[in-house]
Order: C-alpha cells, then structure tokens, then sequence
C-alpha cells in the first residue's frame, strides 16, 4: 500500500497470527520483520520493528477471547493511533526528550491516518479471516 | 466483550482521538507566507532608489527576482545574466551598463541565482556603467 502513509494490512495481520498461531506467531511477525530490514535496510526505525509488533502480538493474545468485530477493529485502531508514541522511546535515546516529544506530535495526522486504516481493515477483515485461518491451520496440524 | 465495555472502549478511543488531534493543533508552528524575509534595493540609472521586501522560503535570490518580476535575464556562463530591473534595461552593447548585483555592503562575486539568501538579508541592484 505505498502512496497511502501509515495505511497497512500489517497489523491484521499481526493480531490474527497471535489469535490463531498462538506464541508461533513470532515467526511469521519477525519473518515480516527481516524482510523488511532486507529491502529498506537499517535504521532508526529498525529499532521500533524489534519491538512494536511484539506488543500488538501480545494484546491480541491477550484478547483472543474477544468475538465482537468492533473489539478487534478498536484494538487496531488504539494500535495504530499510539503507533508514533510506541516508537517515541528509541528518539528518546537518540535524541532527548524534547527531540522525543517533537517527533511524536509531529507525527500525529499519520498515527491518525493509521488509526484509521487499521479500524476499517480490522472491521471488515479481522473476523472472516480469522475464521479461514482457524480452519486452515487446525486441517494442517491434525493431518 | 459485553456491549457496555465496548462501548466505553470505543468512546475511550475517540476521546484519544480528540485529544491527539487537539495537541497537534495547538503546538504545530504557525505559517507564514515565506520563511525568510529580505530586501533588494534597486539603483536606477537616474540615481532614484526603490526598495522592495519580500518573504519567501526560496534558497538563492535568482529566483525570488525572477519570480516576483523584479528582473528579466537571461541565462549565461555564470548563471542568471540580469538585463531588466524595475522595467529599465542596461544594454552593455551600447554604453558599458549593466546591473551590479551586491550582498549588503559588498559586490556580489557570483550571479543571483548563485546567491543564497537568509533572513533578513539585503541587496543592492545598481545600474553600473563601465
């Protein structure tokens, strides 16, 4: 989805791997995260990947129990509009707190956008999805 | 999750929102038609003088002139060749005049799109002969 900033399925997909591959969802998340450093290389922000998808991973987990598309679509979007705070602690070390503070808010009409993006996609896609992939997994692991 | 917790959840989320884009609003720095401010000061050939100001974000002073209509020119060896300044024309051909560009006090070495400008910087368009 280049051209439309902050618009990405990525955290969809984030929280389905955790609702349906439980702890194994780190392999796909950090697969994603690597190929990521191999075509973009390495920078500030690769620091913010370590982590960041690790959290919305484990707020899915946490929420797996959840049914309501409105649930899942408000987790990504609250993802999404906190996408620029979670990536603030690295500019706090890298450049202080003022420099921290700064960059979060310069951000903030993207961790909009991004909220946005995520709620929709979320809304319309988190429950069929998830479905499919319960399907297609449980078939896997008990051939 | 119970309708009453998502609700609150969802009103929790917008009040973020709100709030997110309040901050934004009230810190983002205000605009201004041009970042930089100078002044270019136009010495005609009668020794009459205009000062005109002007504010833009532009790097080099070739193109604030040329954008704005102060000068026509023509594009030489060493850039920006001024012909035209304030609708007066300095014909070298003919008696040696031309446009002397300077940087406050000092003759400028290069071209005016060779110039670059900061805030608050003055210049000096003099009509020159020899």
């Amino acid at each position: 989805m280049m051209g439309l900033p902050n618009i990405e399925p990525v955290s969809l997909l984030v929280m389905l791997f955790a609702v349906v591959f439980g702890k194994k969802a780190v392999y796909p998340i950090y697969l994603y995260v690597v190929l990521e450093f191999a075509f973009y290389g390495l920078n500030l922000w690769s620091v913010n990947y370590l982590y960041i998808w690790l959290i919305l991973a484990a707020a899915a987990w946490l929420l797996r129990g959840m049914t309501h598309p409105l649930g899942w679509a408000l987790l990504s979007g609250v993802f999404g509009l906190l996408f620029g705070a979670l990536c603030a602690p690295v500019y706090l070390v890298t450049g202080g707190p003022a420099f921290a503070l700064s960059w979060w808010i310069s951000g903030i009409p993207y961790d909009l956008l991004h909220c946005a993006g995520n709620f929709f996609l979320a809304l319309v896609l988190f429950q069929p999805l998830r479905k499919l992939m319960t399907r297609l997994y449980q078939n896997m692991i008990t051939r | 999750m119970k309708r009453n917790k998502l609700i609150l959840a969802a009103v929790a989320v917008l009040a973020l929102i709100v709030i997110m884009a309040g901050i934004y609003f009230a810190t983002r720095p205000e605009t201004a038609a041009g970042g930089k401010t100078i002044t270019v000061k136009v010495v005609h050939a009668d020794e009459t003088e205009k000062v005109f100001t002007y504010q833009t974000d532009a790097e080099y002073l070739g193109e604030v002139l040329v954008n704005e209509g102060l000068v026509k020119g023509e594009d030489g060896q060493y850039g920006l060749y001024i012909t035209e300044v304030d609708g007066e024309a300095a014909v070298y051909e003919e008696d040696g005049a031309y446009w002397a560009l300077y940087e406050g006090d000092d003759y400028a070495n290069q071209s005016a799109d060779q110039t670059p400008i900061a805030d608050g910087a003055s210049f000096s368009l003099v009509y020159t002969i020899g």
